[in-house]
C-alpha cells in the first residue's frame, strides 16, 4: 500500500492533527514572547497562553468539520472534539490559577505556560488516537512536561523528589506501552489498534494488551500502579498539582477509551472490574487517615479513577449501555475538572506564600477569619463527595446507573458504599473548618486569609459552575453522549436515546424550569 | 559459508560481554560494551536489515555510550578500584536461578519454532526494512506520528533546559 503525497494528503494530514498542533504552535507562541520579553512573564504569558487555548478550541471545531477521511493514525470524531474542549477548558483553568501561585513562589517563566500547553497538546493526541504509536507519542508528550512541572520548585527537595520519583516511574510505564505494543505488532502485524483487537489471537496479543493498560493504568493512578501518586501529588507546585490531576488523569481514560471502544475480550471486563474495584475501595480507604490536605486529595483522585474505570468498562462490555457508560465518564470528566481545580485553588491560597500551611491542621477554625473562602472549599468538597444539589452528584449518578445498567449492580454497590467512605474524609475538612477552634497561639499574628481577585473570579467562577452544571446536567450530558456514540460507531448497536433518557429523567425533574428536553436536543444536533 | 561470520562475531560478542560482567574496572566495561553493541549491530547486518545496523551504531554504540562514559569521567569512577560495594549473596543465587530460566525460555522458543509469532501470509518484500521503504513510509503512512516527535524532542529540550538553568531571572 503506497500513499501518495499529494496535497490533499497533506491537507488532510493537517487537519485530522489541527487540535494538536494549533496548541502547541501557541506554547512556541508562549515560550518565544517569554524568551525576549522577560518582563513579560506576570500577566502577558498567562494572557497569550488563553488566547492560544481559545484559538485552539475554535481550530479544533473547525477541523472536525472539515478532515474527513480516516488515516489510521488520528481521527477528528465528536469523540475528540468533545474529549479536547475538556482539555481545553482545563488547561485555561490551569493556565488562570497557575498565573498568581507562580508570580507568588517566583517560578514565573514562560517555561512553565509552554511545558503546560504541549502537555495538554499530548492529552489531545491520547484521546484522538487510533494507532498505538500516536498513543505512545501522546504519552510522551503529556508526560515529558509533566515531569518536568514537577520539579519546577527546582531548588526543593520535596520537588526534586517528586520530579524524580515521577520520572523514573512514569518512564518505567512507558517501557510497558512500548514493549506492550511490540507484542501487539508481533501478534497481529499491526499497530492499528482496531485492526490489533479485531485479530484475537492468543496469549502474545493478551499480554501487549495488558502491558499497554498497565501502562495507562499508571497514568491514571489505578490501584496497583498508583504508588507514586499522593508523593509526586505532594511535592510538586500546587498549580501543577492541580494540572496533573486533571489532565493527566482525563488523558489516560481518553487512551483508555480509544482501546475500550473497538470491544474488548470478555476475559478483561473480570480484570477492569477488579481494578475498578480495588481502586475504589483502596483509594478511599487510605484517604480517611490523611493528615497533609495535598495527599488527601491525591487519594480521592486515586478513588476517582475507579468511578470513572466503572463507566469504561461498561464501554467494553455493551456498545448500548456503554454509551451511557462513556457520556457519564466524559460528563465525570467535566465535573471533576471544575471541582477538583477549585479544590486545589482554594488550597493555593490558604497556604500561603511558601507553601506553608499544607496539613489539615492548618484549617482548623479557619471559617472564622475567611468565611467566604471556606465556603467554596466546602462546596467544592462536598461536590467530590457527590452531595445531591452539586454537579459531583449527577455525574456520579450517570456512572452508577451506567453501570447497574450494563450489568454490574456488584460494581455499582461497592462504588456506593465507597462513596459513603468519601463523604467522611471530605466533611471533615469542612467539619475542621468550621467547628474546630484555631490554637490560640497562632491567632494574633495571622491576618485574614483573602484571595487575590484572580483567584477570587476563578474560584466564584467554578463555584457557580460546579452548581449550574448540576442543574443544567441535561444539555451536558447530551453533548457527551454525541461523542461517547462517535466512539461505539463501529460497533453494533441500536441507538441509545430511549433508554439514556429514561436515565436522565431524574435530572429533566430538576431542571424543569429550564425546559430542556433530551430528544429535542438530540433531534436538533443531528439536523 | 553464511555460518563463518556469525560465529567469529558471536564469540566476539560473548567473549566481551564476559569482560564487561567481571571487568573491575568500570571504563574497560563501559569500552567492552561498545564492542559487545557493535557486534550485535553486525548481526542486524547478517539478516539483511541494514537501517537496524546503522541505528544500532548510530544510537547505541555511539550516543548512549559517549554518555556512559561520559557520567563516568564526571563522576570519576574510572580508576581501578574494586566495586563500589560488594554485593548482597542473594542477588547471586538470584541471578543464577533467573538466568537459567531465561536459558530455559529461549530454548522453548527455538525447540518450538517462535510459534505464537503472526505468520506473515504476504511473502515479505525483498526491499523490505530497506532504509529506502523505510524513508518511503516515514513520509508518508507514518508522516503525523514523525511529526509529532518532533513535539516530544521539544518538549524534552525546553525541560532540559528549565531544570538546568542555574537561576531563575
Amino acid at each position: 500500500m503506497s500513499i501518495d503525497l499529494t496535497t490533499e494528503f497533506i491537507k488532510q494530514n493537517l487537519w485530522v492533527s489541527a487540535p494538536v498542533w494549533s496548541l502547541a504552535a501557541a506554547a512556541a507562541l508562549v515560550l518565544l514572547v517569554g524568551a525576549f520579553r522577560p518582563r513579560s512573564t506576570h500577566s502577558l504569558l498567562p494572557a497569550l497562553g488563553l488566547i492560544g487555548v481559545i484559538v485552539s478550541g475554535c481550530v479544533t471545531v473547525h477541523a472536525s468539520q472539515i478532515a474527513t477521511a480516516p488515516l489510521g493514525m488520528q481521527s477528528i470524531d465528536s469523540f475528540t472534539v468533545v474529549f479536547d474542549l475538556i482539555i481545553l477548558i482545563a488547561t485555561a483553568i490551569g493556565i488562570i490559577i497557575s498565573s498568581p501561585y507562580v508570580n507568588r513562589e517566583s517560578l514565573a517563566r514562560g517555561e512553565y505556560y509552554a511545558l503546560m500547553m504541549f502537555s495538554s497538546s499530548g492529552a489531545m493526541l491520547m484521546g484522538a488516537s487510533d494507532n498505538f504509536i500516536m498513543m505512545f507519542l501522546g504519552l510522551e508528550l503529556l508526560s515529558i512536561p509533566l515531569y518536568v512541572l514537577s520539579g519546577f520548585r527546582r531548588l526543593e527537595g520535596i520537588s526534586q523528589e517528586a520530579a524524580l520519583k515521577y520520572f523514573l516511574l512514569g518512564s518505567f510505564a512507558s517501557a510497558f506501552f512500548v514493549y506492550g505494543t511490540a507484542l501487539v505488532f508481533a501478534a497481529t502485524g499491526t499497530t492499528s489498534i482496531a485492526a490489533a483487537l479485531a485479530a484475537n489471537s492468543g496469549a502474545m496479543l493478551t499480554m501487549g494488551v495488558g502491558m499497554v493498560l498497565v501502562a495507562l493504568g499508571f497514568k491514571v493512578a489505578l490501584v496497583p500502579f498508583h504508588m507514586w501518586t499522593p508523593d509526586v501529588y505532594e511535592g510538586a507546585p500546587t498549580s501543577v498539582t492541580a494540572f496533573m490531576s486533571v489532565v493527566a488523569k482525563a488523558a489516560g481514560f481518553g487512551g483508555l477509551a480509544r482501546i475500550v471502544a473497538p470491544g474488548l475480550s470478555p476475559n478483561w471486563h473480570l480484570l477492569l472490574w477488579l481494578l475498578a474495584a480495588g481502586t475504589m475501595i483502596w483509594g478511599n480507604l487510605i484517604a480517611i487517615p490523611q493528615q497533609n490536605i495535598k495527599r488527601l486529595l491525591a487519594y480521592s483522585s486515586i478513588s476517582h479513577a475507579g468511578y470513572i474505570l466503572m463507566g469504561l468498562l461498561t464501554l467494553s462490555r455493551d456498545s448500548v449501555a456503554g454509551v451511557d457508560g462513556m457520556s457519564a465518564v466524559l460528563f465525570y470528566l467535566l465535573v471533576y475538572t471544575l471541582m477538583n481545580f477549585g479544590a486545589f485553588a482554594v488550597v493555593i491560597v490558604f497556604a500561603g506564600s511558601g507553601d506553608k500551611a499544607e496539613d489539615i491542621d492548618d484549617y482548623r477554625g479557619i471559617a472564622r477569619r475567611s468565611p467566604l473562602l471556606a465556603a467554596l472549599m466546602s462546596v467544592f468538597l462536598l461536590s467530590l463527595a457527590g452531595i445531591p444539589p452539586f454537579a459531583g452528584f449527577f455525574g456520579k449518578l450517570f456512572l452508577f446507573s451506567a453501570a447497574v445498567q450494563a450489568g454490574y449492580p456488584g460494581l455499582a454497590v461497592i462504588a456506593v458504599l465507597t462513596s459513603v467512605m468519601g463523604v467522611f474524609y471530605y466533611l471533615r475538612v469542612t467539619v475542621v473548618m468550621f467547628m474546630e477552634e484555631e490554637p490560640a497561639s497562632g491567632v494574633a499574628d495571622k491576618p485574614s486569609v483573602s484571595a487575590s481577585p484572580t483567584y477570587g473570579f476563578v474560584l466564584g467562577a467554578l463555584a457557580a459552575l460546579v452548581i449550574v452544571v448540576g442543574i443544567l446536567a441535561a444539555p451536558v450530558l447530551n453533548w457527551t453522549a454525541g461523542g461517547a456514540e462517535s466512539l461505539t460507531a463501529g460497533r453494533p448497536a441500536a441507538s441509545a436515546s430511549v433508554r439514556y433518557c429514561a436515565l436522565c429523567r431524574l435530572q429533566r425533574f430538576i431542571s424543569r424550569p429550564f425546559a430542556f428536553d433530551c430528544t429535542e436536543l438530540r433531534n436538533l444536533r443531528y439536523r | 559459508m553464511t555460518w563463518i561470520p556469525f560465529v567469529l562475531i558471536a564469540a566476539v560478542a560473548v567473549f566481551f560481554a564476559l569482560y564487561l560482567v567481571l571487568s573491575k574496572n568500570a571504563v574497560h566495561g563501559a569500552l567492552s560494551l561498545v564492542l559487545v553493541l557493535v557486534s550485535l549491530a553486525i548481526f542486524f547486518l547478517l539478516l539483511g536489515a541494514e537501517f537496524i545496523f546503522i541505528v544500532q551504531v548510530a544510537v547505541y554504540a555511539g550516543a548512549i555510550m559517549v554518555l556512559f562514559l561520559f557520567v563516568m569521567m564526571l563522576l570519576n569512577v574510572g580508576g581501578a578500584e574494586g566495586p563500589l560495594r560488594e554485593n548482597p549473596s542473594w542477588q547471586l543465587a538470584a541471578a543464577i536461578v533467573l538466568g537459567c530460566v531465561l536459558l530455559f525460555e529461549a530454548a522453548l522458543h527455538i525447540a518450538r519454532a517462535g510459534e505464537g509469532v503472526r505468520h506473515f501470509p504476504q511473502a515479505i518484500a525483498a526491499d523490505f526494512g530497506s532504509p529506502e521503504r523505510i524513508g518511503q513510509l516515514l513520509f508518508s503512512s507514518y508522516l503525523l506520528p514523525f511529526e509529532i516527535t518532533s513535539l516530544v524532542l521539544l518538549a524534552a529540550m525546553i525541560g532540559a533546559v528549565v531544570l538546568a538553568l542555574r537561576r531563575f531571572p
